[in-house]
């Protein structure tokens, strides 16, 4: 009964002790308790779905029949009429007390498949039996067939069979690279400018579409040439497009249907008759039509990420939500006060668990590198105005209220802090953070607009839009700027340069030769020659993972398509191609670097120990990383106690400068389809632990098996020996504007120290010296109470976590059991 | 850069970047090693010594014995294959016991350093300053032991020509100084973090060593001279927590006028216990409970009535 208990709990006592998660439950109305309790949870626990999550089987049926009965239509077409089939014919159902529909199973406990993307994605649903639906043996049987109906067919086996053989096998051994070139597994950003800020609904882009048609056709019954070729094949497109706009709309009103048989037949209670009626009204008016009310502008949005899921397992969700549902919202609660801001709360709060609750099967590589996730959901909200004005307003403080009642891991947000961010919106923010939600995460809103520009020549109005395309990088909502397919295996696993350069470009993990032969280290004799042989391993693992990434771009919408995707970008209904095609769009390519900072580390222990010091020789570092410095824990520690990155010492903190300077300049040779650049992100979602068996011993001191750093620009967990400020002053030195994309930074602050007022305010000088340092991203994590007990429990992998009294400071692990408990009672009571 | 910064040296035990209990803003503290008082409940005794010198962290300790050959005094024991243990008595402070233990079980405590060292180090987070209104905080130990060493310090802070590059400076005193040596610091110094351990002169002898005659006098001194301070009152049960001895400290804080800005409360706490155990040495003081909200509460209202902010903790 300690429920029981909480509940007579006030609330100025839970805040105390920091149980924010029984708060929440106190403020969220009955609605959003309901709702939020009754989501299933989708991402994997460490490695496994949880217990009663099932792949959906209907979808993939329903898309394969009418898929193979029009095998002889063109790509676009022949999957416009295989989704409709999907659309018309999948079990709908509308949660009890939603205001807000759309889902991309066909029950709420299930997992999209989508079969197309690829073989060996599909395969892995045999080691997965927990997720396949009741009865198992028919579900294996559907599966089987499935399977073998598709064996060879789907876009990663096309891709695959014209690779450079070599290329695909070393792209496929797992060691370099990450993820699938196809935009079946990719992150589609959305034209919101089209859709929302010209205010498009669906009939009015299908009328916009048949004027498209119309003017071809005149050309096409014309004088022939070799200039209306084209044109046939556009206009395939243009059908497609519009029967799945068509079907998309029949979709929405199969809802609005059901909402009514349910409010007519068997609804008791006039107050949900009355909510059920209104959400037929919304499904019968959107997408259809552009939205008039804030129910209706969140359910359009929905409707929209919900099509293009059903269409291809999106692993991202980009979105700007305070920006463009601000004028429905401020039209229905300031303007005509058709509801108060404590309903508007609910519908934002709803929004939020409706994204969360969507799911796709990955396979485990996938889920392994995002743990706890089923995609990087990261909503941008913030940020300034096309005219440069502060865009924050009062819908931006609801969603980061909104968060914290329904405390949902997925959407996250990322915040665009600019020097006229007003108090009471920081403190919305802080307040996020101090509750331990770990968002969002600040990005500096003048730096990214300047670097939006540096890197892809996107003009000020339109890099004044951008949203997260996936976790970090920014993308304008524009119609040139947008990004159809942002493939994740443009992701490198950086470590393998260090690696491959101390051990002439072979790998001794996956026991072949990658990378190119850039000689015996051994027989180096100085640093640079070192360094040298690291450039062009850099330069060769990123053109191998570029060569197929492009590749995969440009031949995706002959082997996947994406009618519906297409049909909501205005390029694409303006030009009749695929939205994938890179025709009409400006490029916003980067290179995801996992497991950066390893390569400046080991660069400069090399530095140091071998060459500056001469207390080891090559031949000596070489033996003892081939042998996993087995028999050597003197040595590794040397190694281990060379200058780290984030100390704010110059000596490492060059070397990462050089490096990330030779990657800026090879970014500039390698182009994407559109023929723009291709700069580097460092950051890691959680692949360092994916990585950890991949990765051989490095001369950071790491040995194979050890986790990798946890990400970005951030240094080695416990190797950050002076403290955040050191870890902003080194991070400071690199030019967040010309030496990359954008850079992560983790950093984790003391509830103690930032407690009450004087916390707020101590933060915000934090956030204002970060800003003054140039810095483009921070995240906080506030080392919560199950931090602390967790590192009671393995005080081994807690180290770094320091408690600081009133002037006494102790690492945490070291004092007694007692006296833990005492400052873990006493962090939520700081002044 | 001004006179003789360049001469100086002291002996820091650590400088700790971005505190947020020792003064306004961000701020780095320089620790600096010995102490001029000897109170019964320290929480730093590696603060207690004026000269570098090894202390055992024990719970790095890894029994491998290779640090016994390297003690060319005998001062070095490890009590038949155990902890190591340094006999005072014999140890010449040479340091060769630390350059052999490779576990960081033998650590040294204090480095000398040139104020210039000291000051770039602080400099680098000049930027934190700035925002937050914070800076250089010189602490101990007791500061004042290095009297010339904090000068040099202080006025290493102020010595940019332009206003606007100098940084905030306050210093954390016991007050048991001579007055000559506050008043080579006190010019370059925003602001005096004093503490008032007891207002009786027999019981602050009997648990710090000293009589508190010399501390109230300098508090007098301070305040006449218009400096800004903030007193710094440890709350240690039976040993100074009455509601006569904190009556006391109040209306002295009062008699201090406006040069007194706040009190903090420093309540004991038994973490101690913790490090003197690491170390390898026995914690004396009676092992006592920490206060709660609920204790502390009272106390903090009888100050109220006396000085304009009271916290807990700085």
């Amino acid at each position: 009964m300690a429920q029981a208990a909480k509940i007579q709990e006030s609330i100025e006592d839970l805040e105390k002790k920091q149980e924010w998660w029984w708060i929440a439950e106190k403020k969220r109305s009955k609605r959003l308790d309901y709702l939020r309790k009754a989501v299933w949870k989708k991402g994997a626990i460490g490695g496994n779905y949880a217990p009663g999550v099932k792949v959906d089987l209907e979808i993939p049926v329903l898309f394969t029949q009418m898929y193979n009965w029009w095998k002889f239509d063109p790509p676009m077409l022949r999957r416009a009429k295989a989704n409709a089939h999907i659309l018309d014919n999948m079990t709908i159902f509308i949660t009890d007390h939603a205001q807000l529909v759309g889902y991309v199973g066909t029950t709420p406990n299930t997992l999209l498949w989508r079969i197309d993307g690829a073989s060996m994605v599909n395969e892995e649903l045999y080691n997965e039996p927990g997720v396949m639906p009741e009865p198992e043996q028919a579900s294996l049987k559907k599966v089987a067939d499935l399977n073998a109906a598709w064996a060879g067919q789907t876009a990663v086996d096309k891709v695959a069979r014209i690779l450079d053989p070599e290329d695909a096998v070393k792209f496929l051994s797992g060691a370099i690279g990450w993820g699938a070139p196809t935009s079946a597994y990719g992150y589609s950003g959305k034209d919101y400018e089209f859709l929302f800020a010209q205010r498009n609904g669906f009939l009015d882009i299908i009328e916009k579409i048949d004027e498209a048609i119309e003017k071809a056709e005149d050309r096409t019954m014309g004088a022939p040439g070799p200039d209306i070729l084209p044109l046939y094949e556009r206009l395939q497109n243009w059908d497609a497009m519009k029967m799945i706009l068509e079907a998309s709309i029949r979709y929405a009103n199969r809802y609005a249907r059901l909402a009514r048989i349910i409010a007519e037949n068997y609804e008791t209670d006039p107050t949900r008759k009355e909510e059920l009626i209104r959400l037929a009204e919304t499904c019968e008016h959107v997408p259809a039509h552009a939205p008039r009310s804030l129910q209706e502008s969140l359910q359009y949005d929905h409707f929209v990420q919900v099509l293009a899921r059903i269409e291809a397992l999106e692993g991202a969700w980009p979105a700007r939500p305070d920006y463009y549902h601000w004028p429905m919202y401020h039209k229905d609660v300031n303007v005509e006060k058709n509801i108060t801001r404590e309903e508007a709360l609910d519908l934002v709060g709803e929004f939020m668990i409706r994204a969360y609750e969507v799911g796709g099967f990955g396979p485990r590589w996938a889920r392994e590198g995002l743990q706890g996730i089923t995609g990087t959901w990261v909503w941008t909200l913030g940020g300034v105005n096309k005219d440069g004005t502060d865009a924050c307003n009062d819908l931006t403080v609801a969603f980061l209220q909104a968060a914290r009642m329904v405390r949902v891991a997925n959407p996250t947000f990322a915040f665009r802090w600019h020097p006229k961010v007003a108090d009471d919106v920081m403190r919305e923010v802080f307040e996020c953070i101090r509750h331990g939600l770990g968002y969002p995460s600040i990005r500096n809103d003048p730096v990214l607009i300047q670097n939006a520009m540096h890197w892809h020549g996107h003009p000020l109005e339109e890099a004044r839009t951008w949203v997260h395309q996936a976790c970090m990088s920014p993308c304008p909502t524009t119609k040139h700027g947008v990004q159809p397919m942002r493939m994740a295996s443009a992701t490198a696993n950086c470590a393998k340069m260090v690696e491959y350069a101390l051990h002439n470009g072979y790998d001794f993990v996956v026991q072949m030769q990658m990378g190119p032969k850039t000689g015996d280290a051994a027989k180096f004799k100085d640093f640079e020659e070192f360094f040298a042989a690291w450039v062009k391993q850099m330069e060769w693992l990123t053109n191998t993972l570029v060569r197929t990434v492009n590749l995969g771009r440009y031949k995706d919408p002959e082997f996947f398509g994406r009618p519906f995707l297409s049909a909501t970008y205005e390029r694409a209904v303006e030009s009749g191609l695929d939205a994938v095609s890179p025709v009409g769009e400006r490029g916003n390519c980067w290179i995801t670097g996992f497991t950066w900072v390893e390569n400046a580390d080991s660069l400069a222990a090399v530095k140091k120990l071998v060459f500056d010091d001469k207390k080891y020789t090559m031949a000596e570092l070489l033996d003892a990383l081939r042998t996993n410095w087995e028999g050597r824990e003197d040595m590794r520690l040397d190694f281990v106690k060379a200058p780290k990155w984030g100390n704010d010492d110059d000596y490492v903190d060059d070397i990462m400068l050089r490096c990330l300077r030779e990657v800026a300049r090879h970014s500039r040779e390698i182009q994407c389809p559109c023929g723009n650049t291709w700069p580097l992100l460092p950051e890691n979602v959680s692949g360092n632990i994916h990585y950890s068996s991949i990765v051989g011993a490095l001369p950071n001191g790491r040995r194979l098996g050890d986790a990798l750093y946890d990400g970005g620009i951030s240094p080695g967990p416990g190797l950050d020996k002076k403290g955040p400020t050191a870890v902003l002053k080194s991070c400071g030195k690199i030019d967040h504007v010309g030496d990359g994309r954008a850079f992560l930074l983790n950093q984790r602050l003391s509830p103690t120290q930032l407690a009450g007022e004087k916390g707020y305010q101590l933060w915000k000088a934090y956030i204002k010296t970060w800003a003054d340092l140039g810095l483009d991203h921070v995240q906080f994590n506030m080392v919560s109470d199950e931090t602390l007990r967790a590192a009671q429990r393995d005080p081994e992998k807690y180290q770094e976590v320091i408690v600081r009294v009133a002037g006494y400071s102790a690492h945490f692990v070291d004092i007694s059991r007692k006296t833990q408990d005492n400052i873990i009672q006493r962090t939520i009571q700081g002044i | 850069m001004s006179e003789s910064t360049d001469t100086a040296w002291g002996v820091v035990n650590d400088i700790q970047r971005m505190c947020v209990n020792d003064g306004p803003g961000f701020r780095s503290t320089v620790f600096l090693k010995g102490c001029l008082l000897d109170c019964r409940w320290c929480h730093n005794p590696e603060g207690k010594r004026r000269f570098p010198e090894v202390i055992p962290y024990v719970s790095n300790c890894k029994v491998c014995g290779e640090c016994l050959p390297a003690c060319p005094t005998g001062a070095l024991s490890t009590n038949g294959g155990g902890l190591p243990k340094i006999s005072r008595a014999l140890c010449s402070d040479c340091m060769q016991c630390a350059a052999a233990c490779r576990h960081e079980a033998l650590v040294v405590w204090g480095r000398v350093m040139s104020a210039d060292d000291v000051l770039s180090e602080v400099m680098k987070d000049k930027a934190f300053y700035k925002t937050s209104g914070g800076g250089l905080t010189v602490s101990g130990g007791e500061p004042m032991a290095q009297p010339a060493f904090v000068a040099a310090l202080m006025r290493g802070a102020k010595a940019d020509p332009d206003p606007n590059e100098r940084i905030h400076t306050a210093l954390d005193t016991c007050g048991h100084a001579a007055w000559a040596d506050y008043e080579r610091v006190l010019d370059f110094v925003d602001l005096v973090l004093l503490d008032i351990k007891h207002m009786d002169p027999s019981a602050h002898k009997a648990y710090t060593g000293r009589d508190n005659t010399l501390i109230l006098d300098n508090a007098r001194k301070m305040a006449a001279r218009g400096m800004k301070m903030r007193l710094r009152v440890p709350v240690i049960p039976k040993v100074n927590d009455t509601e006569a001895n904190f009556t006391a400290t109040a209306r002295f804080a009062a008699e201090l006028g406006e040069a007194v800005t706040g009190l903090d409360l420093l309540p004991y706490h038994p973490y101690a216990g913790g490090k003197y155990r690491a170390f390898g040495m026995e914690y004396e003081f009676p092992a006592g409970e920490g206060y709660d909200d609920e204790m502390l509460t009272p106390i903090i209202n009888l100050f109220l009535d006396y000085v304009p902010e009271v916290t807990v903790g700085g």
